[in-house]
This record gives structure tokens, C-alpha cells and sequence, in this order.
């Protein structure tokens, strides 16, 4: 057996742990419906293409990722590349933590392989013709995807960096946040604007700073609230997709992480999309 | 009596049939569905409204630990009636998901989504204990228990997402 690379050598598994918790990874690769062992996958996803199913990421060499290199799993994240050459959907969020730091990818592998291996194999997806032909998805990748890790903004501070890459590359808000075309490319002009048909069908709302139609009028404590424990402005409190969100990732970040999330949210660009019906007739309950 | 009329109380008759076959079969009658209403004004109202105090009496200093108290006594009084509102069937899928997001797991695991709605009136009888001292540190302390145990359990399984 070849001896383990440096890098691999050097991988933090503690801090992978916090990585899996902030890369919100648990919530889709576990079938919480089901019952499911954790990080084995099987997690039904539906959206407009078909539904798909979250493979296995625990170290299960048969059925699991307990086979891959370092470097099977930084492609994968990083080019959205299996290990056999073949493209994932972009169901797989890899546009985003393609942003991911090499040494962060490490750390998250280092801590994967400390779980328990689940032999559990993985569910083949139910997708719509012609979305089910994954040479397909080399198409789409032309037209959507740019691989490549954060460069950090030296004109911004480390904190505004930081918030940048939790959102963008670890926390992958966008998947959910920014509207899609047809084709299921995210509009790169409306990051963030929020979309009235999200994945499950769900109204997901515009968190870009505009006063009318995002959260212009939130204060700092308003966000850090509701990604602490859900609690939102009117005292309401969030159920659903964003429910599973503030429990399994940022209700687990440190308060300093957050922080950077809301000075990068505030520094954006207000985008005036309306996604969300007006307060008089709240369909909450 | 004339064939218009005959047919007419046959139409008549049979509609009480339909309607009785249909109660037997336990969907959601027209008062039923008035629970969606009451609910929601329940919640809105009542609910996030005496949250609203606690939460700007920490966050804003306003108000006094006595109003924290009463608005912890208002939700007290109200956590026993949220359960009696989710009649079966004023759920999804049986109801327009525009109308409601109370998934049908409310009705699958009955137990539990009763348990989720008394915990709410539990934190809030502490939250008012703790509201007659004063101290604002506990009492910040008891809110943040409260959304945790007293909404985010039952809004995170048993609500659904909202749609437009």
C-alpha cells in the first residue's frame, strides 16, 4: 500500500468536523425520513429535472467513498468529477465548494474516513428524459460551471473574505437562494434574490439587502438569529428546508462565522425580486 | 308530486348520502376547515405577537420584566390550544398547500406533534418563573430554550415549505 501523502498526513480531522456541519453535508446525504444511518445517503431530493438521491459518503469501501485518493475527492469537489471520469448532476453542489481551500477539502475527507463505514448502496436517481443522460452534463458544465477555489478580495477585510467563503463555497446558500433558468444554471445577476419555485416547491426568500423585498430593514442581531436557532424578525420561527439548515449547519457555526455571514450579506448589491406573498395572508400554519 | 320535484329530492337525498358517506370517511368538513383560519390567527396573533414582546424587551429594552411575564402567561394559555386546531384532514396533501404548510406527518405522528405543542406552554411557564425576578440574563437565557424547545421542534418536522 502506498504511504499516505503529506497533505493527507497533515489533514485536521477535527476541523473537518466543523467543515461538515458548516458544508451543511449531513442534511442531504442522510435519509432522515427514513431513518437512515447517518452520511449513507438515500435522501430524496425533488426538483424540476426528476427526484435524486444522495449517495453514500460514509468510508464504506463497497458501497461508500472508503475507496477513494485524496485526490478522487478533491476532484470531486472541485470538478464535479467522479472517480470513474464520470460527471455528477449539479444536484451535487460541487459549483459551489469548488470555491473550497484544498487543505479544507483534506480536513473534511480526514474526518469522513473516522466515521463508521455503512454498507449501504446507493439509490440510482429517477430523472425526466433527456436529464437523465449524464454525458449531458458535461454540456451543461460548459455553460454553468467554473471550477476554481476563493481568491480572496484583498480591497475587502478578513471578515467580509471569510463571509464570502461561507457563503459561497462551504454554506452554498445560492442552491437554494439564487433563481434558476430553464436549464437549471443559476442567474448569475440575481445571487442571492431569492426564487418563488425552490427545491420541494418551496417559496425560498430573497436575502439580499433590498429594503422591500429582502432583509434591507433586518438588523445585524435579526440574521444572526435566525441562523443561530431559526428565530425570525415577526418571532415567527422556520420549519421546513431552512429548519434542517439551522440544525445541521449554521445553528453548529462559531458566533465569529456568522458574524462574517451577515457583513458579507449586508455588502451586497440590493436586488428588488419579490418572491414571497404579501405578510396580510400568511399561509405559516 | 311532479317529476321536477321528484328528481330534486332525489338529488337532495342523495346529496345527504354523499355528504354523510364522506364525514364517515373522515375528510375535513367546511366547519374543519374553518380550524385552518383559527390557527393562524392563533399563532400569528397570539403566538409570534407575545414572542414579539419578549424579544423586544431584550433586544430593544423595551417594556418591562411584568409585560415579559404576562406575554409568557399568554402563551402558557395559549400552547393547549394549538393542538385541537389540527383537525385531521385541514392538512397536506388533503388541503391546497397554499392554504397551509401542517404536513400530514402532524396526523402520522400524532403523539409527537401534541408533545412539540405542550413543550411550547413548558419553556413558557419557566420563561414567566424566571420574568418574576427581573433578570434580564435569564430571561434571554430562557427565551433562546424556548424557541429551541418550544417552536423550532415542531416547525422544523412538522411544518412544510411555504409556497407561493
Amino acid at each position: 500500500m502506498a504511504p499516505p501523502s503529506a497533505s493527507a498526513a497533515a489533514a485536521d480531522a477535527a476541523r473537518g468536523a466543523y467543515l461538515l456541519a458548516a458544508g451543511g453535508c449531513v442534511a442531504c446525504h442522510t435519509d432522515k425520513k427514513g431513518k437512515g444511518p447517518a452520511l449513507a445517503g438515500g435522501r430524496a431530493l425533488k426538483t424540476p429535472f426528476g427526484v435524486f438521491f444522495s449517495p453514500n459518503i460514509t468510508p464504506d469501501k463497497a458501497t461508500g467513498i472508503g475507496g477513494w485518493s485524496d485526490a478522487d475527492f478533491v476532484r470531486a469537489l472541485r470538478e464535479g468529477v467522479r472517480p470513474d471520469g464520470g460527471h455528477y448532476f449539479p444536484s451535487f453542489p460541487y459549483p459551489s465548494y469548488t470555491a473550497m481551500s484544498d487543505d479544507d477539502m483534506l480536513d473534511l475527507k480526514a474526518h469522513l474516513f473516522t466515521l463508521p463505514p455503512v454498507a449501504q448502496p446507493n439509490k440510482p436517481h429517477d430523472l425526466s428524459p433527456p436529464f437523465a443522460w449524464r454525458p449531458l452534463v458535461w454540456f451543461w458544465k460548459t455553460l454553468y460551471f467554473t471550477p476554481g477555489a476563493y481568491r480572496p478580495d484583498p480591497a475587502k477585510g478578513d471578515q467580509w473574505n471569510r463571509g464570502a467563503y461561507v457563503v459561497r463555497a462551504l454554506g452554498h446558500c445560492g442552491e437554494c437562494h439564487t433563481p434558476r433558468d430553464a436549464l437549471g444554471g443559476r442567474k448569475p445577476d440575481m445571487e442571492l434574490a431569492g426564487t418563488a419555485t425552490g427545491p420541494e416547491g418551496g417559496v425560498i426568500p430573497n436575502i439580499t439587502p433590498d429594503v422591500d423585498t429582502g432583509i434591507g430593514r433586518w438588523t445585524d442581531t435579526d440574521i444572526l438569529n435566525v441562523l443561530e436557532s431559526g428565530l425570525l424578525p415577526d418571532a415567527d420561527y422556520v420549519g421546513g428546508q431552512m429548519g434542517e439548515v439551522v440544525d445541521d449547519a449554521t445553528g453548529k457555526l462559531t458566533d465569529a462565522d456568522r458574524r462574517a455571514i451577515v457583513a458579507y450579506l449586508k455588502s451586497l448589491k440590493p436586488i428588488d425580486h419579490q418572491v414571497r406573498r404579501k405578510k396580510s395572508t400568511p399561509s405559516a400554519y | 308530486m311532479n317529476t321536477t320535484t321528484k328528481l330534486l329530492a332525489a338529488g337532495v337525498a342523495a346529496g345527504f348520502l354523499a355528504v354523510g358517506f364522506v364525514a364517515a370517511g373522515g375528510v375535513a368538513t367546511a366547519a374543519d376547515m374553518a380550524a385552518i383560519d383559527k390557527r393562524k390567527d392563533l399563532m400569528k396573533n397570539v403566538v409570534s405577537k407575545n414572542l414579539g414582546v419578549v424579544k423586544n424587551f431584550i433586544e430593544k429594552g423595551q417594556g418591562s420584566a411584568a409585560d415579559v411575564k404576562n406575554a409568557a402567561d399568554a402563551l402558557v394559555a395559549a400552547a393547549p390550544k394549538i393542538a385541537p386546531l389540527f383537525v385531521k384532514g385541514t392538512g397536506r396533501p388533503d388541503v391546497d398547500p397554499k392554504k397551509t404548510r401542517a404536513e400530514a406527518k402532524i396526523w402520522q405522528d400524532w403523539a409527537g406533534f401534541e408533545k412539540a405543542a405542550k413543550a411550547m406552554g413548558d419553556e413558557a411557564a419557566k420563561l414567566s418563573k424566571i420574568a418574576a425576578s427581573g433578570d434580564k440574563e435569564a430571561i434571554t437565557k430562557q427565551f433562546a430554550a424556548l424557541g429551541k424547545n418550544g417552536c423550532g421542534t415542531c416547525h422544523k418536522p412538522f411544518r412544510g415549505e411555504e409556497v407561493k
